[in-house]
């Protein structure tokens, strides 16, 4: 393989990993902080870039604008969606609260079904175009998925450092003892909600100059994000960090060698993975149900 | 049910209502908008006594489905309007019964074997979305009439006798070689299909990659990619490696087929594009992904036969379609063939009798129009199939100058039967059936190929 092929491979695995990234640090908070296997995480990817495009095509607003517009619904649809449904839920235990978000993500899907149709929708690139660096092609907007996901995670990772974080992690510790502290749950719980899903409306944003908004875009990416919060180790945010880069990495180098079975050389290496360490890279074993 | 379960249930009630109603109140009200003026009726005709039941699953899950449920409520709303179907000395009121094939064969079977055994349907139609297996066998179980899609080789297995495959791709290798045999006139030399990995997939890309060596073409082995395919720039990088000149999106979706394109864009490559299946509105969003310049010189299907359509009749019905549903969308043009082909054979046997009509569509010797163009059924003597079942759909070929579909030129009927023979290395084996039972006559149009063309 020649270098410029390599790098090109390795540029698409970091686009890739970025989008995977985002979404499932969203899904690994929310499931190591609130025990929440949260089954519509795609579907809030989705709907932010639906979102962006109703912003920045329909409304006509600037792009960076239907960014924040799309992080910021996502965040709110996910705090109400956690005040509304999860946090009663949450009492009646694991396969309960999955349902919901199963249920909750169909009708996210019909929802956007009825209101952008069956049409794929795409918005105009920010920074459109590629520039070359010898052999080796680079889109714009691939790079700004790159980077975006890099500050949206540097961000991520200073926020774990507040107060708010502290408290996030302790929840995710231990509950109980995090309660006996003082720190109040309800309140943890919903800022999960809300950095969790927010996040997903970033990613969905950030992508969607790239890729089309379709309805079926959330359940794609999803199956990537589980194999994610797998390989990286639940709760662990360094962890899906790492993860979804060697997801995206893998993804990419397998296809150019084993072309459509390049998902399975991402299940071959969980396996090998779980056989050896399986919590994961950096995290803990999943929740067993029921335990 | 405990207090706390009542309140859980309201809640859950009502933000279940709220997220669903919320979006469908929007695009209702985007409706009303799009939607003109509806003129005064005027007096309808009386109404006919019988009744033609018709049955139809498709999926509702996607946007060809959907479309072709419109347009089969157009056709009963104004074939009825009009007074009804006249068969013979009687007229009938058509009923289209349509159910969702949903997104697995024991769905599409249960709405089949409902529109047999419960609303007593003797004629099924344009199942789009089902597996044509399931039509065919359920066709033949019950000795009802089939018009359907024919998109695998199983579906022209000569042990089914109840169905035709009046939409389809097997005589449809015309119009890809064109496009192929105009690019390697260009100076392109090799060619690579990107395809989604599917049973369809497949049999397309082995269909279009004999297209591709007949125009002259060294064909890469054909890429296929996941149908939960996230990102397409391994794809494109991989074109980019083998140097292809011609890259063919045989199979590949509407909106992936946008994003593989732009992908092929980010990569650097260039080449001879042809992306079958795009619609109108997923050729304007990959202008706004790739630019024009990118597009310029591809060929492509002309996605409006409002464009290109010279009969009136089938003017007629596209401006029904508009005046009913307000934006015009191409998309269940093609998909509604089997209409035609059914209403001809009413109208020519004058009877509604499943073994007329069957014996009818059997031996049909000519070709029928519809939205799109002529349209016939042939033979299938490679399968030892000698009813004609297999249909050679007409299509335009449209070509982007400066951003814009112009329209190219028409692929007919004729064209399409003789070159997709030859494409397929079947001369010998149709030349003994027509010396048995003479050549098929074909729809008045001007074509390119000829008997004589098949030895050149």
């Amino acid at each position: 393989m020649d270098l410029a092929l390599f790098l090109q491979l390795l540029i698409n695995g970091l686009m890739s990993g970025g989008m995977y990234a985002m979404v499932a640090s969203g899904f690994t908070l929310i499931l190591g902080v609130m025990g929440v296997f949260n089954m519509s995480q795609g579907h809030f990817y989705m709907l932010g870039a639906y979102l962006t495009f109703a912003v920045a095509v329909s409304l006509g607003l600037p792009y960076p604008v239907a960014v924040l517009a799309a992080l910021a619904s996502m965040a709110l649809l996910g705090v109400l969606f956690h005040l509304a449904i999860i946090q009663w839920t949450i009492p009646h235990g694991f396969f309960h609260m999955m349902l919901v978000t199963v249920a909750f993500g169909t009708i996210m899907t019909q929802g956007s079904l009825l209101t952008f149709g069956y049409d794929a929708q795409v918005v105009p690139a920010m920074f459109p175009g590629s520039f070359t660096i010898g052999d080796i092609t680079l889109n714009r907007g691939k790079l700004l998925v790159i980077v975006g996901a890099i500050i949206v995670m540097v961000a991520l990772y200073y926020f774990m450092k507040t107060k708010m974080g502290t408290a996030m992690k302790a929840a995710a510790e231990n509950r109980e003892v995090a309660g006996l502290q003082g720190i109040n749950a309800k309140r943890v719980f919903w800022v999960t909600m809300a950095v969790g899903t927010g996040l997903c409306g970033i990613a969905g944003a950030l992508i969607v100059p790239i890729l089309s908004a379709t309805n079926v875009m959330g359940t794609n990416v999803f199956i990537r994000s589980m194999l994610v919060v797998i390989i990286g180790g639940t709760g662990s945010m360094s962890g899906a960090l790492l993860a979804a880069f060697l997801v995206g990495i893998i993804e990419s180098f397998a296809f150019q060698y084993i072309g459509q079975l390049n998902l399975l050389a991402i299940f071959v290496f969980v396996a090998i993975l779980m056989f050896f360490r399986p919590g994961g890279l950096l995290g803990k074993p999943l929740p067993i149900p029921g335990q | 049910m405990g207090k706390l379960s009542w309140k859980i249930f309201i809640i859950v009630l009502v933000m279940t209502m709220l997220v669903a109603v919320l979006p469908t109140l929007m695009a209702c009200k985007a409706k009303e908008e799009a939607a003109p003026a509806t003129p005064a009726q005027p007096a309808q005709p009386a109404q006919p006594q019988k009744v033609l039941k018709i049955g139809s699953v498709v999926t509702f899950s996607n946007k060809e489905g959907l479309e072709l449920k419109k347009w089969m409520d157009l056709v009963m709303k104004v074939t009825n309007a009009q007074g009804g179907l006249k068969i013979g000395n009687d007229t009938y009121k058509v009923e289209i019964i349509t159910y969702d094939a949903g997104s697995d064969d024991a769905k599409a079977r249960e709405g089949l074997e409902r529109l047999v055994f419960q609303d007593g349907c003797k004629i099924l139609l344009n199942m789009f979305g089902v597996n044509e297996i399931l039509s065919a066998q359920i066709c033949e179980q019950n000795k009802i009439l089939g018009l359907g899609t024919g998109f695998i080789p199983e579906g022209a297995d000569p042990k089914f006798n109840y169905y035709w495959r009046t939409t389809g791709i097997y005589f449809a290798r015309a119009f890809h070689y064109l496009v192929y045999n105009d690019y390697f006139t260009k100076g392109a030399k090799t060619g690579v299909i990107i395809n989604p990995e599917s049973q369809s997939g497949h049999i397309l890309a082995e269909e279009y990659g004999q297209a591709m060596k007949l125009a002259g073409l060294s064909v890469y082995p054909e890429i296929y990619y996941p149908s939960d395919t996230v990102d397409f720039g391994p794809i494109a990088t991989k074109v980019k490696s083998l140097n292809a000149n011609v890259v063919d999106l045989a199979g590949a979706g509407g909106a992936q087929a946008v994003d593989i394109i732009s992908s092929l864009k980010d990569a650097g490559w260039k080449g001879y594009l042809s992306p079958s299946s795009l619609n109108k509105n997923q050729y304007d969003n990959l202008l706004q992904r790739v630019g024009k310049e990118y597009m310029e010189g591809t060929e492509m299907l002309y996605f409006d036969p409002r464009g290109i359509q010279k009969d009136p009749t089938m003017l007629k019905w596209l401006d029904e379609y508009t005046k009913e549903y307000g934006e015009f969308v191409e998309t269940g043009c093609f998909w509604i063939s089997g209409w035609w082909f059914l209403k001809d054979a009413l109208e020519a046997t004058k009877s509604t009798d499943t073994e007329v009509l069957k014996k009818y569509l059997d031996n049909m010797p000519h070709g029928v129009m519809t939205l799109d163009g002529y349209s016939q059924i042939f033979a299938r003597p490679d399968v030892n199939n000698l009813r004609t079942i297999d249909c050679a759909p007409g299509h335009g070929i449209g070509m982007i100058k400066n951003g814009v579909m112009d329209f190219y030129r028409q692929v007919t009927v004729k064209d399409q039967y003789l070159v997709s023979i030859k494409a397929y290395n079947l001369i010998d084996v149709y030349q003994k059936y027509w010396d048995k039972y003479g050549k098929p006559t074909f729809p008045p149009e001007k074509s390119v190929f000829d008997f004589a063309d098949l030895t050149k």
